[in-house]
């Protein structure tokens, strides 16, 4: 029997002659095979994560729900200058939040503001900053962080961002981030300054603003603006380690964050924002002041605008049931979301949808290369009569197809990887231009993030994950293997005769 | 050495039906030198098949140095073929992205036998049969006679005891047809090995020690 070094020898020699066999012909239809497959593999990883996200939204893990459906639509009253505050965080609840798993410690000192977020009808000019900072332990990580901890900047506060937040598009020359519902970009990974516009017309009542710095915006912007780009080269960690004395006077004009993974429309940082009627805000506060461990709680809005408010630990349900009938909304309390999850569970019964596109690229293009293979042995006949006839056995042939089959395959599979790589590149870059103009739910989010990587954010922290790209060729094993089996067996059973008879 | 008995080859059914091979008997012994010489369509392609191994009768005995032939698995007979039988084809068979040395070495790959040992095998052959500037080259690069004189090389190298060549010098003009005899008639005086050569060509018949005609797949 032949040597596999043999083996590869003869492979190699063969792939070095160009005219033998048609190996162009044959390279050309294995590539643009595999090329359709990359590609079709990032689609259906968009239109994966695409239902994904959709069904996530409204996939709440705790078991105890409480809803609260609102009537009124958020949006038909339009955006409202809204803000609300937080009761201050009492010394129980600061201790309940240190002891929530996977924080490790909370310093207060930052403001007892617990959220807020201003909208000026059109666009988001300012998000405030965490004002707890939060050091996260390794289990933290583990619980919810997407970013391997490796990629995590030292000195940048780690921060969870709500997927909602994915609307907002970040304006390079500007600086700022702005509302824009037809963008949509992958902030996982980003590390940026979050800092008050220094353009921004109206000054932000911010709670550490003195009225000396409100008056300087408004008199002399651009003096503001040197202050504020001044500040931006320490961050928060560097003026609270300079003298923690600061931090409480001290506005943090800027601080470095960075986006380490997403959660479903909450964040454990108390980055909440919300786009709320001012009566509802203000009901969601007494609610928050009835609640002892209030921290935990969640207000967000549905897909559909409907607002809903989780209690993880129902105390007090009685009470905050009748604040929110008060309010004339409805409260369900139904403990599961099974109509809301019922496709996703319908999807998880046959697998997941990347199951069935496995099986999908199985059968197809099994039978594709299946042919391809066939028409290639059918080719090489004459070589595999001489080989047999000079004393090579089945065994031999089947050795040297196979090597040759999934050679090729491979080798292709890299020059594949590389073009449509390239390809979806510049696609997305041409796309990227016309980004405002297309709706996003058009196509899976994917390509459009694809799209806004040559936009503007890194190149490569919004590319689909690097693994994907070798799903295909995980695929692909299986796929030729079931493929070349027919083709190599047949040729392994060319009769050695046939080199006389040709 | 190899013994016929009662061969019959049919190729087809009932009314398809195509006897190419009639109740033939035959035997070499070692060191015949036999020519074959018959028609088109008379049956001799597929009595040197049989001879072979490359096929198998649809009924009768073929036996190869006492073994029978249709007894023995495809492993095995791959084995003879690989190291008692050596072909030479009308239109040389030689792999088209092998060098020539390596279209020799070919043989003695399915042999396992290490790199260095069949390289300096297949270029001693090559030497020996004047292709010693021809090592490198390809087929496509090579003249008729040398690519035939490249096949006999690698049906010799293995040693073996059988050369069957099937109308060797029909691609070649007759310069180089006499060469490519002179070559084997050479092998067969040096080696004594058994020869089976099937010819249209009456002067070439004539190389043989024995000669045998088949005439509508009877051994005449």
């Amino acid at each position: 029997m032949i040597t596999v070094r043999d083996i590869i020898y003869i492979n190699r020699r063969r792939n070095g002659k160009k005219k033998v066999l048609g190996k162009k012909k044959y390279m050309f239809n294995f590539f643009a095979i595999l090329f359709i497959v990359v590609i079709l593999t990032n689609v259906i990883y968009g239109i994966y994560n695409k239902i994904n996200n959709f069904f996530i939204d409204k996939e709440y893990p705790h078991k105890s729900i409480l809803f609260v459906h609102n009537y009124e639509k958020a949006y038909e009253r339009g955006y409202h200058f809204d803000w609300y505050n937080t009761p201050p965080i009492s010394e129980e609840q600061l201790n309940a939040l240190k002891n929530m798993k996977g924080v490790a410690d909370i310093q207060s000192d930052f403001g007892n503001v617990r959220a807020y977020t201003y909208f000026d009808m059109n666009r988001v000019n300012y998000i405030l900053p965490p004002y707890y900072l939060f050091k996260y332990d390794k289990e933290f990580f583990k619980l919810y962080v997407e970013l391997p901890p490796e990629k995590i900047q030292r000195g940048t506060i780690p921060i969870l961002m709500s997927r909602d937040l994915f609307n907002y598009r970040y304006v390079k020359d500007k600086n700022i981030f702005q509302r824009d519902i037809n963008y949509k970009a992958s902030w996982l990974g980003k590390a940026f300054d979050v800092f008050i516009d220094p353009n921004c017309r109206q000054p932000l009542p911010s709670w550490s603003w003195s009225d000396k710095d409100v008056r300087e915006i408004l008199l002399n912007p651009e003096t503001m603006k040197k202050k504020i780009i001044d500040s931006q080269k320490k961050t928060l960690i560097d003026l609270a380690l300079d003298n923690p004395a600061n931090v409480r006077y001290c506005t943090p004009i800027s601080i470095r964050v960075q986006v380490v993974g997403f959660i479903r429309d909450k964040s454990i940082s108390p980055l909440v924002y919300g786009v709320i009627p001012r009566e509802q805000a203000n009901a969601i506060d007494e609610i928050l002041r009835m609640r002892s461990n209030a921290f935990n709680d969640e207000v967000t809005r549905s897909r559909n605008n409907k607002l809903i408010y989780v209690l993880p630990e129902p105390e007090q349900r009685d009470s905050v049931i009748k604040k929110i009938k008060e309010m004339k909304l409805t409260v369900d309390t139904s403990e599961t979301l099974q109509a809301d999850t019922f496709l996703m569970r319908s999807i998880d019964d046959v697998g997941t949808p990347i199951f069935v596109a496995i099986l999908f690229i199985l059968v197809f293009f099994s039978f594709t290369i299946y042919q391809l293979l066939s028409a290639k042995v059918k080719d090489s006949i004459r070589e595999i009569g001489t080989m047999r006839c000079v004393g090579a056995t089945k065994n031999d042939v089947k050795r040297i197809f196979t090597y040759l089959i999934y050679y090729d395959m491979l080798k292709t599979y890299i020059i594949v990887l590389i073009i449509s790589q390239i390809a979806l590149l510049i696609a997305g870059s041409f796309t990227a231009r016309h980004l405002n103009h297309i709706n996003v739910d058009f196509l899976s989010n994917e390509l459009f993030l694809i799209a806004s990587r040559s936009g503007d954010f890194a190149i490569w922290w919004l590319i689909a994950p690097l693994w994907y790209q070798f799903l295909p060729l995980i695929f692909l094993i299986p796929v030729t293997a079931i493929a070349v089996y027919i083709p190599v067996l047949k040729a392994s059973r060319t009769d050695p005769a046939v080199v006389i008879k040709e | 050495m190899l013994k016929l008995i009662k061969v019959n080859v049919v190729y087809g059914r009932n009314k398809k039906k195509l006897q190419v091979l009639k109740d033939v008997d035959f035997h070499l012994g070692e060191g015949e030198f036999i020519t074959v010489t018959g028609p088109s369509g008379s049956g001799k392609t597929t009595f040197v098949q049989i001879c072979g191994g490359l096929s198998t009768p649809t009924s009768g005995v073929v036996e190869f140095n006492g073994q029978k032939m249709h007894e023995i698995n495809d492993d095995r007979l791959s084995a003879i073929r690989n190291t008692s039988i050596g072909f030479v084809f009308q239109n040389y068979n030689l792999v088209e992205y092998l060098t020539a040395l390596e279209n020799v070495e070919l043989p003695l790959m399915f042999r396992k036998i290490p790199a260095k040992e069949r390289k300096d095998s297949a270029r001693e052959m090559l030497y020996s049969l004047g292709l010693k500037d021809r090592m490198g080259h390809y087929p496509a690069e090579l003249s008729g006679g040398e690519c035939q004189r490249v096949a006999i090389a690698r049906a010799l190298v293995v040693r073996p005891r059988l050369i069957i060549a099937d109308e060797p010098t029909g691609n070649l003009d007759s310069e180089n047809s006499k060469h490519v005899m002179e070559i084997i008639v050479r092998i067969f005086a040096e080696n004594r090995i058994s020869i089976i050569l099937v010819t249209h060509n009456p002067w070439i018949a004539d190389y043989g020690t024995r000669r045998i005609k088949i005439e509508s797949g009877v051994l005449l």
